[in-house]
Parts: structure tokens; C-alpha cells; sequence
């Protein structure tokens, strides 16, 4: 703890030195893979705006959450920051965020931006970040397997039931190479995000969810939560159409074993596709929506990136330009790694790649996470509960009656 | 008061780095025991945040696996760290090469080197499985890093495999320190190879073997790298420990008066453990001479 107290100040210092503004100059804060673009539209600025230069920092996608964290409350902050949407309403408790909803409307109207990405970054009607990037999982699957398990590839499964049932199709243990239906996240090291993001959407489909939707009552272990739980776990612990791994996978380790062929479904992002341009040209694959219950619609967790800007710098009315800048739906649909948060901005033709549509057709079920205090914990408690149906310590129903438990302490303080 | 000149030029001398201690150790030291029994607010809370901690089941659990984690990586550290130094100062055909391949794994970074393992451990694509399911010497893949059972284990087998260079390299040194007129006497009373190692090498190691056992504890509590990188301490906090779960209520919950509390905690009973460590040892030397 100690080391770790000196590192934090260490840190602190650094960002003090680092984020140090003089006027006429915005430091703004990227991420890495986001580095050569904001480079191109720092040029831009800086030509139409003369006398105003931008100092570029590139940060790591690790321990940003946190390092953004220090870096407002270190009262120090860069004028201009880039953060995941859904850590918003946490930087928003703190009280150093600007109101910035009016200078962007100034450039394009509110009301063109997707509202699940507003209305997360907002705290009684006003807006504290600008979100330019939302996307979803959505299902993606090898035509290959699914013609050689004599199914239609051009007819992925849309319920619960079709895709149990094409899972146990797909699922070939004996003989040769094992191959498995569906690969669920289970563990690993980025287990914790991607297992939440792959397992909530059947919570709130199967119509229940973590929280209820005013953040004050656990709802995890409703018959609703229990039976989208149980839908998601079932696949390793009941049908086993999910490989013995299942502890182990986050995303990254599921598309390699999509690519060697070992499953033939699992939930990816957007991004995804572009891995496989460069890792397997020839892949056979398609992109589907989440499979839902009969009779309900599908969902999904919203994911996505957004602008946050310091209140109280001296400099701030030169960051606003950057702001109202970087918000035309050029911009937005340039600046995005994956989908514009602008309507309109989906027309450009780089979105035109026809794979998309399963995506694009889920971001239109996306829902934001809940924007409550300890929420980071509260999916800390559900993961390890999901963790334990998984091991088989318990069932569905007992590890969700514990995690609400453990959940509603976190919310009672 | 004739000393008090003689007093200052030395108080000069040391006086930049006790700053620094004080700036780098002590401010640090005496503001995570202020947070720990403070809350959000800053108001005074007294021993809440320690009972908190005391109640949670996670805690209980986190450590008994350190003291399992590092029991076990400690005894087997020593005895592998052992056995290859002794084996490494006999004089053999390629031993400045086979000197400088052990040295590997305490070089890797650590990071590095857990990656690699967790990829080689991995139930489906990796290695091990691959390799031991053509041998035939198991049927089933193993979940090395995802079964309760084996997690532990294998992560211990990692932390080994990181740390006995460390020790081979620290006996070495030692065993080239023994006089070798003490082997010579043993041989003429007609002595054997195994009563060479137990009654002149051992003892005149122990010195070397106590301070590196003092060092493998320290390590072996703050061994986050390995633990962290391969399993977060998952499945279900299985693999778990102290020092990861303080780092995780600190800079992911940002828990920092939990985390302050439990890094109390988790301080007095390292010392504790280290001090009566050294006392028995002690004991021991003395009763020895």
C-alpha cells in the first residue's frame, strides 16, 4: 500500500507537469489508437484557429479509468480528456466537470446524438461530456461450421431456443479437433468487462437486470435476472456447448479460438472485424443479433468513448472551440474506431461494409449501464457470483442471492 | 555543548535523504494510517473500516491463500534454488552456459513471463494440454488456471519457476565462500558426499539461506505481477490474495479507506511473521554455538 500511495503521488506529479496549460494552448488527452487521427484534427484546428495550439498526449488503454481519476482530482486536470462513456457519471460526482451540452448543440442539435449516450453523460438536464463513439456485441458466427453442421448460414439463430439448439449442433467433442457451439466469456484477464457486457444484455431481455432502473433496489436475483443468468451459464455448465476454457476466455481469447475454428458463435465488437482482415483474410463469417427470448426483443450494453472538460481552466473558452470543432458529424464519424454516437454520421461511406448491419442493428437496443456510485464494485460482486455458477459451487439462483446481498451493502453506503 | 559543532556537519550530510524518507516513506505511511480510520468525508470513524474487514468473507479467503501461496513457493524456492546451486557449482562440461540459461526467468520481466505462461496454461490452445494429450498422460484437458483445485498450484509453479534462479544464484556465491580445507578434513574422516551436503554445506549456508528466505517472504506477499496478469485473482477470488485485493479496493473501487485499513492489516502481520522468523533463527544460531 505504501508503494502504491508513492506511485499515486508519483503520478499526480507527473500529471501536474504534464498537464500544466499556458493560454492560447489546449492539452488534450487521447488514446493510443486514437493518436494519428487526433493528430489530423489537431492540424485542422490549429489552421482555422490561429494562436491556439493543441498539445497532444497519447495514453495507454490500461489503468486510464483511474489515471483520469487523479488527474481531476489533482486539480490539475488537461482542458480536454477522452474517457469511456460509462465512467462519466463518476467523474460527474466529483463536481470538476464543465457543462458542455450548449456548445455542442451549437455545432449539431442534441437531439441527433444517440440518447442512451446523452442521457448517461447527463446529471439534471445538463451534459458533461461529449460522446462520439457507441457500439454493441453482436453475434458473430462461421458460415463454414454452420454449412458443415448442415444448417442454413444465412440463418443464424434468433431465439433462446434456435440457439441452444444450433449450439448443440455445432458442438463435436469426439473424434479430431473438439469444436463448441458457443463460446461464452468467462474469466481471463479482461474476464470481469467482458463477461458483463456479454451475460447483462440476457439479464435485461429476459426483462430483469443488476439494478432496477432508479439504481435503488438489487434486482440480480429476481426470477427475470436468474433465468437470463441461467440461459448464459447454462451453455457451459448444463449443455456444454461452451469448451472447458470458458474460465479462462475474455474477448481476445475467444476470437482466437473462433479463428482456429475451436467455436462457432461468440459475441464480439465492431473492431473485431478488422482483426480479422489481418489475422484471417479468408474467414467465413457472419454477424447476427443476440439471440432473445420467444415473444421479447434483444439488448444490448452500450459501450463507448466521449470527451470530458475540466471546469475552472484558464484556458477554457479555447477548449469550448475544440469542443464545438469536434463535434460536426464530420468529425465524429472520423474520429470514431468503431461507430459515430451522430445519425447521420452512419452514412459516410466507411460504414458502408454490409457485415456492419448486425451491429448496427444492435446499437439500436443498446442501453447504458447504470450511472450509480460503486457500480465498478457492484459488477466486481456480480462477476465473481456468474464465476461461481461457473465453477459449479453453485446454482443460478443461490450465487445471485448472494451477490445481491453483497450488492445491496455497497449501495447502502 | 562542545559537541553540538562537531553535530552539525554530519546532520547536513543526512539531511537530504532523511527529506526524501520523509517526503517518500513517512508521509505515506502516516497518511494511510489517517485514511484508514477516517471515511469519504474525512470524518472519524474509528475501527469501522477494520471491522468491515474483519466481516467480509473475501478477506478471510484472500488470506488463506497467501499464506498458501507463499508457504509453498518459499519451500519449494528453496529447495529448487538449492539443490541447483549445488549442482551448478560442481565443475561439468557447459556449466557458464547452463550458469547463465537459469539465470532466465528471474531476468524476464515479470509481467513477460506470466503472459507467456498464461498462454502455455491456457485449457484450449495452449501448450501444456497439447502436449501432455499427445503423451497420452492425461484424457481430459486440464484447466490449469480455472479449476478451484489447481489454480493455486500452478500459479505457485510459476512463481517458482520466476524466483529460484534468485536462490541458486545466492547459494552459489555462498558455497564459493566455504573453505575447501573443511571438505578436505571430512573426506580424510572418511565422510560421505550426503554427509558432506548435511554437515559442512548446509550449515555454513544457513547465514545466506536465512537472509533469502526473509527476501522470498517479502516477495511472496507482494507478488501481484504474476497472480494479477494471469488470473486477476479469479475464478471467484481462488487465487486471490491480500496484496491484490488492496490494490484492487484501491485503484479500481476506489475503496482508498478500506484499502488503507487492510494494507495496516496486512503490514503488522507480515512483520509479525518476519519478526519471529528472525527471532527462532536466532535462537537457533545460538543455541548452536
Amino acid at each position: 500500500m505504501t508503494r502504491n500511495l508513492i506511485l499515486a503521488m508519483a503520478c499526480t506529479c507527473l500529471v501536474s507537469i504534464s498537464a500544466t496549460a499556458f493560454a492560447g494552448q489546449i492539452s488534450w488527452w487521447v488514446t493510443e489508437p486514437g493518436f494519428k487521427n487526433a493528430q489530423e484534427l489537431a492540424a485542422k484546428f490549429e489552421k482555422a484557429n490561429p494562436g491556439i495550439t493543441i498539445k497532444l498526449q497519447s495514453n495507454p488503454y490500461g489503468g486510464l479509468e483511474g489515471k483520469t481519476m487523479i488527474a481531476l482530482r489533482s486539480g490539475q486536470p488537461p482542458d480536454i480528456m477522452e474517457v469511456q462513456t460509462s465512467w462519466v457519471p463518476s467523474y460527474i460526482a466529483t463536481n470538476t466537470l464543465e457543462p458542455i451540452g450548449e456548445t455542442i448543440a451549437g455545432t449539431t442539435p442534441l437531439d441527433q446524438f444517440l440518447p442512451a449516450a446523452i442521457s448517461s453523460a447527463s446529471v439534471d438536464g445538463k451534459l458533461y461530456a461529449m460522446p462520439f463513439q457507441a457500439e454493441s456485441l453482436a453475434m458473430i458466427y462461421r458460415k463454414d461450421l454452420y454449412r458443415q453442421a448442415g444448417l442454413d448460414p444465412d440463418k443464424p439463430p434468433q431465439t433462446w431456443d434456435e440457439m441452444i439448439k444450433v449450439s448443440q449442433a455445432l458442438t463435436k467433442v469426439s473424434g479430431g479437433k473438439a469444436q463448441f457451439g458457443y463460446g461464452i466469456a468467462g474469466g481471463g484477464p479482461e474476464g470481469e468487462g467482458n463477461t458483463l457486457y456479454r451475460s447483462l444484455p440476457y439479464l435485461w431481455m429476459a426483462g430483469g437486470g443488476i439494478l432496477s432502473d432508479d439504481g435503488k433496489t438489487v434486482i440480480v436475483n429476481s426470477p427475470d435476472s436468474v433465468r437470463g443468468i441461467s440461459f448464459y451459464t447454462d451453455m457451459y455448465t448444463k449443455y456444454k456447448v461452451a469448451p472447458p476454457s470458458t474460465l479462462e476466455n475474455g474477448g481476445l481469447e475467444l476470437r482466437r479460438l473462433f479463428m482456429s475454428g475451436a467455436i462457432a458463435n461468440y459475441q464480439g465488437t465492431p473492431t473485431e472485424l478488422e482483426r480479422f482482415q489481418a489475422d484471417a483474410p479468408s474467414l467465413e463469417y457472419g454477424v447476427s443479433i443476440m439471440p432473445h427470448p420467444e415473444g421479447k426483443q434483444t439488448a444490448a450494453l452500450l459501450g463507448g468513448w466521449a470527451f470530458i472538460v475540466p471546469a475552472k481552466r484558464a484556458n477554457k473558452d479555447d477548449t469550448l472551440k475544440l469542443v464545438a470543432f469536434l463535434a460536426t458529424t464530420e468529425n465524429v464519424g472520423f474520429y470514431t474506431r468503431s461507430f459515430p454516437t451522430i445519425d447521420a454520421a452512419l452514412k459516410l461511406p466507411r460504414f458502408a461494409d454490409p457485415r456492419l448491419d448486425g451491429f448496427k442493428e444492435m446499437l439500436k437496443y443498446g442501453r447504458q449501464q447504470p450511472a450509480v456510485p460503486g457500480w465498478l464494485q457492484i459488477t466486481g460482486i456480480y462477476y465473481r457470483h456468474v464465476q461461481e455458477i461457473l465453477i459449479g459451487d453453485a446454482t443460478p439462483q443461490q450465487a445471485m442471492d448472494a451477490a445481491a446481498k453483497e450488492i445491496s451493502d455497497v449501495i447502502k453506503k | 555543548m562542545q559537541a553540538h559543532p562537531r553535530l552539525q556537519a554530519p546532520a547536513a550530510f543526512v539531511l537530504p535523504a532523511l527529506l526524501l524518507l520523509a517526503v517518500f516513506v513517512a508521509y505515506p505511511v502516516v497518511s494511510t494510517i489517517w485514511l484508514s480510520f477516517t471515511d469519504d468525508l474525512g470524518q472519524f470513524v474509528g475501527t469501522d473500516n477494520y471491522a468491515a474487514i474483519a466481516a467480509s468473507a473475501r478477506s478471510l479467503r484472500a488470506l488463506r491463500n497467501t499464506v498458501y501461496f507463499v508457504g509453498v513457493s518459499v519451500a519449494a524456492q528453496l529447495l529448487l534454488g538449492t539443490v541447483a546451486g549445488i549442482i551448478l557449482n560442481e565443475k561439468f562440461h557447459g556449466q557458464a552456459i547452463a550458469r547463465a540459461l537459469t539465470l532466465v526467468p528471474w531476468v524476464v520481466p515479470g509481467i513477460v513471463g506470466a503472459m507467456t505462461w498464461a498462454w502455455m496454461f491456457h485449457t484450449d490452445y495452449g501448450v501444456i494440454n497439447a502436449i501432455l494429450l499427445r503423451l497420452g498422460v492425461i484424457s481430459t484437458s486440464v484447466r490449469w488456471l480455472s479449476d478451484p483445485a489447481i489454480v493455486l498450484p500452478s500459479l505457485i509453479a510459476v512463481n517458482v519457476w520466476k524466483m529460484f534462479p534468485f536462490v541458486a544464484i545466492m547459494v552459489l556465491a555462498g558455497l564459493q565462500g566455504i573453505p575447501k580445507s573443511l571438505y578436505e578434513a571430512a573426506q580424510i574422516d572418511g565422510a560421505s558426499f550426503w554427509h558432506e551436503v548435511w554437515y559442512i554445506t548446509l550449515p555454513q549456508l544457513r547465514p545466506i539461506l536465512t537472509s533469502v528466505t526473509l527476501l522470498l517472504v517479502i516477495a511472496g506477499v507482494n507478488s501481484i505481477t504474476i497472480i494479477y496478469s494471469m488470473t486477476r485473482g479469479g475464478p471467484a477470488d481462488r487465487s486471490l490474495i491480500t496484496s491484490i485485493q488492496i490494490f484492487v479496493e484501491a485503484f479500481q473501487y476506489f475503496n482508498f479507506h478500506t484499502a488503507s485499513a487492510l494494507s495496516l492489516l496486512f503490514f503488522v502481520v507480515s512483520t509479525m511473521i518476519i519478526v519471529i522468523y528472525i527471532t527462532v533463527d536466532n535462537r537457533k544460531r545460538a543455541a548452536q554455538e
